[in-house]
């Protein structure tokens, strides 16, 4: 049995043939996938979260014709986000730290205090977890991506992602354990 | 709440914080405007460069660029890049010559414009060239491969099988007369690529090479004889229309003219076509034969030892390549090396100068 063609890699394709409306079907698809991971990757930030997805885009249009295909183009481009990421943090990495602790916009109206707080510790301890346990932990959770795919974006076996993911939520559950009672409370 | 409802509440947070609630903001489309701005900013390259080389990474690759110039100083220096260049000065200083087998009132025609035509398709660098190439393949099915040959060959675009030959196979054992194939495909230069890649995977390749004959020269020589004559002829209408009252000798001397620039232009005309002909189609010369060791255990051992002195000459050969490559580019591109020592010099000076105490 033969494969079912990529989609996207057909897009990408047409795109480096020079079709630059292939380039925005292809956006359609992953963009906001792209922007919500890159915001969650960079603290919160938004406005970064759209520079990282921009560079993102622009080494696609410029690396597009040289796509060999080993990978989906799925895992192509988050490879290429998380990348522009960790170059984005690490200037920061030097100065003072930047992860803010508030989503923009991420409260649903009409949240309470308590739900407001829960978030906030969420971010803070999200933000206390060691890159590679961060980056994990969010993708894992990120919508469309499973485990399977989690290790290809991150080029690990499937077993240690699975390890380094219980060890990352174990370490968040006791960063927000005592957050945790007063939730309940 | 239980524990198992904090779990999911968190599970359920770490899902919203990746998550994007608002319209994508299009980041593409100003990826794809920012990435044709980008090209036409060499003001920017430059700004990113000078603050790149101020970093010591910047300044490795400043580094490694200056080595990349050694070795393609040393490229360029190389014989055959100094043969080509001969070769391209001799075509730069060909002319077309500029004798004219036609006069007119006495005065030989359109003298001038020979040389200005030769120029005119020399600069537009229309190269003129005859490729060929030779491949000798080793299969222990020739038949099989021959047949396949025949067919890489497209009659409807004008290609076609100029010879070829099966011989051998005939004898038994140690007798047995390996069996041989040669074909001379004629093929469209544009497929010559596709062609020599479809015939490597036929067989092993034991040798393969391909050159071209530049006939520009010879081309640009016909071009302008062409247009001369055809110059010629045109003035002896002209003269013979003009001069319609004239001696019935004198006009029959000029009808003898016309005919001769006629055959003349005729001539050339078939030799231009034949150039072009030559250059369209490139020669392919394939030559097939059976592994030395096929259908002949005897012969085993002397087919290893023969696989042995082959591979050892290869190696020899690669290993003088080498060297000489290596020899090559010291040599060659010693000013850059030059270069290179100096700025390295100053480089671990102001690396020394920077990690200092107290610096």
């Amino acid at each position: 049995m033969t494969p079912s063609p990529d989609p996207d890699h057909a897009l990408l394709r047409r795109f480096a043939a020079g079709d630059r409306g292939a380039l925005g079907e292809l956006a359609d698809t992953h963009e906001r996938g792209l922007l919500g991971l890159a915001r969650g990757l960079l603290g919160g930030d938004s406005d970064a979260a759209c520079d990282a997805v921009q560079s993102t885009w622009l080494r696609v249009i410029r690396y597009a014709d040289g796509f060999k295909g080993n990978s989906s183009v799925k895992t192509w481009l988050y490879r290429i986000l998380i990348n522009e990421c960790r170059d984005m943090r690490r200037p920061a990495r030097r100065g003072a730290p930047r992860l803010r602790l508030a989503r923009d916009g991420g409260e649903v109206a009409g949240a309470g205090d308590g739900a407001r707080e829960w978030a906030r510790d969420v971010q803070a301890a999200l933000g206390a977890l060691p890159e590679e346990k961060r980056e994990i932990v969010l993708l894992c959770y990120h919508a469309g991506v499973t485990h399977a795919v989690a290790a290809d974006i991150l080029e690990v076996p499937l077993g240690t992602l699975k390890s380094r993911l219980h060890g990352a939520l174990k370490d968040l559950r006791r960063a927000l354990g005592k957050t945790d009672e007063e939730v309940v409370a | 709440m239980t524990e198992g409802t904090a779990s999911n509440r968190l599970e359920e947070e770490l899902r919203g914080v990746t998550s994007w609630e608002g319209p994508a903001p299009r980041m593409w489309a100003k990826a794809l405007e920012a990435s044709v701005a980008r090209r036409s900013r060499f003001g920017r390259a430059a700004h990113v460069l000078s603050a790149g080389l101020r970093r010591p990474s910047g300044m490795a690759a400043a580094l490694l660029f200056v080595a990349l110039c050694g070795v393609i100083a040393a490229s360029v220096n190389a014989p055959g890049a100094r043969l080509s260049r001969r070769v391209s000065s001799v075509e730069t200083d060909a002319r077309a010559p500029a004798t004219l087998s036609g006069k007119v009132d006495g005065k030989p025609a359109g003298a001038a414009t020979v040389t200005s035509a030769a120029e005119h398709v020399q600069s537009d660098e229309q190269r003129v060239v005859i490729r060929h190439a030779t491949v000798y393949l080793e299969s222990k099915d020739v038949r099989a491969v021959f047949a396949r040959i025949a067919l890489l060959v497209s009659d409807a675009t004008g290609e076609y099988i100029q010879d070829s030959s099966l011989t051998g196979g005939s004898g038994e054992g140690a007798n047995r007369e390996p069996l041989a194939g040669q074909l001379t495909l004629r093929i469209r230069v544009q497929r010559l690529g596709d062609v020599l890649n479809s015939l490597r995977e036929l067989g092993e390749v034991v040798s393969e090479s391909s050159g071209g004959e530049d006939v520009t020269s010879q081309a640009v020589d016909l071009d302008a004889r062409l247009r001369n004559e055809q110059r010629v002829e045109t003035e002896l209408l002209e003269l013979l229309a003009s001069r319609n009252d004239a001696p019935l000798g004198e006009i029959l001397e000029v009808r003898e003219q016309i005919a001769r620039v006629r055959g003349e232009i005729e001539r050339l005309g078939a030799q231009r076509e034949r150039l072009t002909h030559l250059a369209s189609l490139a020669t392919v010369l394939v030559i097939i034969r059976e592994p030395d060791g096929t259908g002949n255990d005897a012969v085993l051992g002397s087919y290893f030892t023969s696989r042995m002195a082959k591979a050892w000459h290869n190696g020899l050969v690669s290993l003088s390549d080498s060297i000489g490559w290596v020899l090559g580019v010291l040599i060659s591109g010693a000013l850059w090396w030059l270069v290179l020592l100096v700025v390295a010099v100053l480089v671990v000076r102001a690396l020394r100068r920077a990690l200092r105490p107290g610096a």
